[in-house]
């Protein structure tokens, strides 16, 4: 392992990212999966599930993105990230 | 390694990427991973199997976020080129690149092809000539542009033709929404076109228009794929979507962390932008429709349209292409129980039609027919780039300066090839771009992830998990296409298929047996391969799944051969 580096410094400076893997697996597969019962109620005009799964979830993803990268500004990971 | 390098490094100009601000980087990324194949495909998905083909949107959408998460921490300033170079950077392994360049040529062949098919048909559209003569054109532009070099500004260019695909969505959407319930946001005006479609759903069962065993109700979940498959589906396209090898190339590893992350962030807005109006195009299509099924249009009597998509091999009616009126008349009186009016289970729709086909069906006008061709064939040949130049640059080895010539003659070969392949459309343009995910998922996904997040991966654990999960993702996508028949009869104690579906297998594969030579042999095979499709299976994994079989074998070869050979030599 002499002459390593790099990746493996900076690889220790990031963490990983459990809180938005799962809030992004609780949006991609618990809410289809809810989808039937999440159907009987309307918001918008549409079929809740239906609604959520066509664009709720999506929303949710941004936010998670717009969130995460904020995050991570204050924490530079790479040389000449600053 | 200071932390606290002055931030003029991060200006440092870099290959491709210039200094294209955040946005602009979003778009052009939004456009490469979206591409001509999901502009087309997610309407036409969610057309054909209602609520279950909002899939493909959330795996992408899915798969954007992922690769914020966990691929682009690792990637960004990886100052590799590629790919297989970032494998063989991280590990000193030319075995290792060597594999990775395969699983990058085996990945992007079926993206190619899917573009390749998204151009002839909208080429078809527009200037009315046959599709192999349209895929045969955009093949000759493709090369010439990978000819010419035109890397400088490649995400602008991007960017731009993102801007044309949000046109080419929202301007008929938009235009319906306003026209309709006068209100300009199709994503949420289209709310009421469900319920209109629900309505007259009822409406044409009740008139006898509409067969129940062809009605797939637009709303309802689950029809058409399980929960499983669903969910499968979901993972399949997310993993494959953060793992393409040609948009982490071209929009990831030539840029600092921070600009990657802004341009990932403003790519899943667009995304999702984008994605939430095809829902209204598929809604919006159904609607059209079924109103003119429910105002009892003659067999005789069909619109232009009919025809004009009939020839291009996208709509049958009674069962034989439209491609004139007289035959469609014609097949029509031939059926048992036909009668002068439309119904809904004489016409078969390919999906890669909806989206070609609104502003003809909903009443739109010649010019934006022409303007959303248009736009597809542009973000085709525009979007086909990326899987072209990884393709070719994985065949080249990681070469620095490739001969030009032979640049253009592999490129020109791989363009042949698949513009070939696209020509026996193997099956619909987003299903056959899927195949290109699902096998980046299995293959190439677990092995991302581990050389960034595992200090234990070995060379040798990459390797192998890559070839495990691409090996199994295409076996099991090519035996339940194209070899169903024993793939059934060898795993049928692991088939889902239920009493009813076994009854039939086993009557055609008597009538099959039973056939005289010739025709009817191969009309009986026809219905016995069909009918095996369905069942192909293993545990009631559907082939759009195949994540669910290939991720699993890929991580634990991984995991096994890594823990058993010794730590990786490089960092």
């Amino acid at each position: 392992m002499g002459a390593v580096p790099e990746q493996t410094e900076s690889a220790k400076r990031r963490r990983f990212p459990f809180v938005a893997l799962i809030a992004w697996a609780l949006l991609a597969f618990v809410v289809p999966s809810l989808v039937e019962p999440l159907n009987l109620a309307n918001v918008l005009g549409f079929p809740l599930g239906f609604f959520l799964v066509a664009q709720g979830v999506l929303i949710g993803f941004v936010i998670i993105a717009v969130v995460s990268a904020r995050r991570h500004r204050l924490v530079p990971d790479e040389p000449g990230d600053a | 390694m200071s932390r606290g390098m002055p931030s003029a490094m991060a200006a440092t100009p870099n290959r491709s990427a210039g200094s294209a601000p955040a946005f602009v980087c979003g778009m052009g990324l939004a456009a490469d991973t979206l591409s001509a194949a999901f502009l087309i495909g997610t309407a036409g998905a969610i057309y054909a199997w209602g609520f279950d083909g909002l899939a493909f949107g959330l795996g992408v959408g899915a798969g954007l976020l992922l690769m914020q998460l966990l691929i682009a921490p690792g990637l960004a300033s990886s100052r590799a080129r590629a790919l297989p170079d970032f494998f063989a950077q991280r590990f000193d392994g030319g075995a290792l690149r060597l594999i990775a360049s395969a699983a990058v040529v085996v990945t992007m062949a079926p993206l190619l092809v899917a573009q390749l098919m998204a151009a002839g048909l909208a080429g078809a559209r527009l200037l009315g000539s046959g599709f192999a003569t349209a895929v045969a054109i955009a093949g000759v532009v493709l090369v010439a542009c990978l000819a010419l070099k035109r890397v400088v500004g490649a995400v602008w260019l991007a960017a731009l033709v993102f801007a044309l695909m949000l046109v080419a969505v929202l301007v008929p959407t938009i235009d319906l929404s306003s026209e309709w319930y006068g209100f300009p946001l199709p994503q949420l005006a289209y709310s009421n076109a469900l319920w209109k479609v629900q309505e007259l759903e009822e409406t044409l069962l009740f008139d006898e228009l509409a067969d129940p065993t062809y009605m797939r109700t637009l709303v309802r979940p689950f029809l058409s794929l399980s929960l499983m498959n669903f969910l499968g589906l979901v993972l399949g396209v997310a993993a494959g979507t953060a793992a393409q090898a040609h948009v982490l190339a071209r929009h990831v590893m030539a840029r600092p962390g921070r600009e990657a992350r802004g341009g990932l962030v403003w790519a899943l807005g667009f995304a999702a932008l984008l994605l939430s109006a095809t829902a209204a195009v598929a809604a919006y299509f159904r609607l059209s429709l079924m109103t003119l099924i429910a105002g009892r249009v003659e067999i005789a009597n069909l619109p232009e349209w009919v025809v004009t998509f009939g020839r291009l091999g996208l709509l049958e009616v009674c069962g034989r292409p439209a491609t004139d009126a007289a035959s469609v008349t014609a097949a029509c009186a031939e059926l048992p129980d036909a009668g002068p009016v439309l119904r809904l289970q004489d016409l078969s729709v390919s999906p890669d039609m909806i989206f070609l086909a609104l502003p003809d069906v909903a009443g739109l006008g010649a010019p934006i027919a022409g303007l959303v061709a248009a736009a597809v064939i542009v973000t085709a040949i525009v979007t086909a780039d990326g899987p072209l130049r990884a393709l070719v640059g994985a065949l080249l080895g990681g070469r620095e300066e490739p001969p030009q010539v032979l640049t253009c003659v592999i490129a020109a070969g791989a363009v042949a090839l698949a513009g070939l392949a696209a020509l026996t459309r193997p099956s619909d343009v987003l299903t056959v771009a899927t195949w290109g995910f699902l096998l980046m998922a299995g293959g190439i996904f677990p092995a991302l992830v581990a050389a960034v997040w595992w200090r234990r991966a070995s060379a040798a654990g990459i390797a192998a998990g890559m070839l495990a999960g691409v090996g199994v993702g295409f076996a099991y996508l090519i035996a339940t296409r194209y070899f169903a028949v024993d793939f059934y009869e060898t795993f049928a104690s692991l088939s889902s298929a239920g009493p009813m579906a076994q009854e039939f297998f086993g009557e055609y594969k008597d009538a099959w047996l039973a056939a005289g030579p010739g025709a009817a042999k191969e009309a009986a095979w026809r219905m016995l391969d069909t009918q095996a499709q369905s069942m192909a299976d293993v545990w009631g994994v559907r082939p759009v799944a195949t994540a669910l079989l290939a991720m699993p074998v890929s991580i634990v070869v991984l995991v096994v051969v890594s823990l058993v050979t010794p730590r990786r030599e490089r960092g």
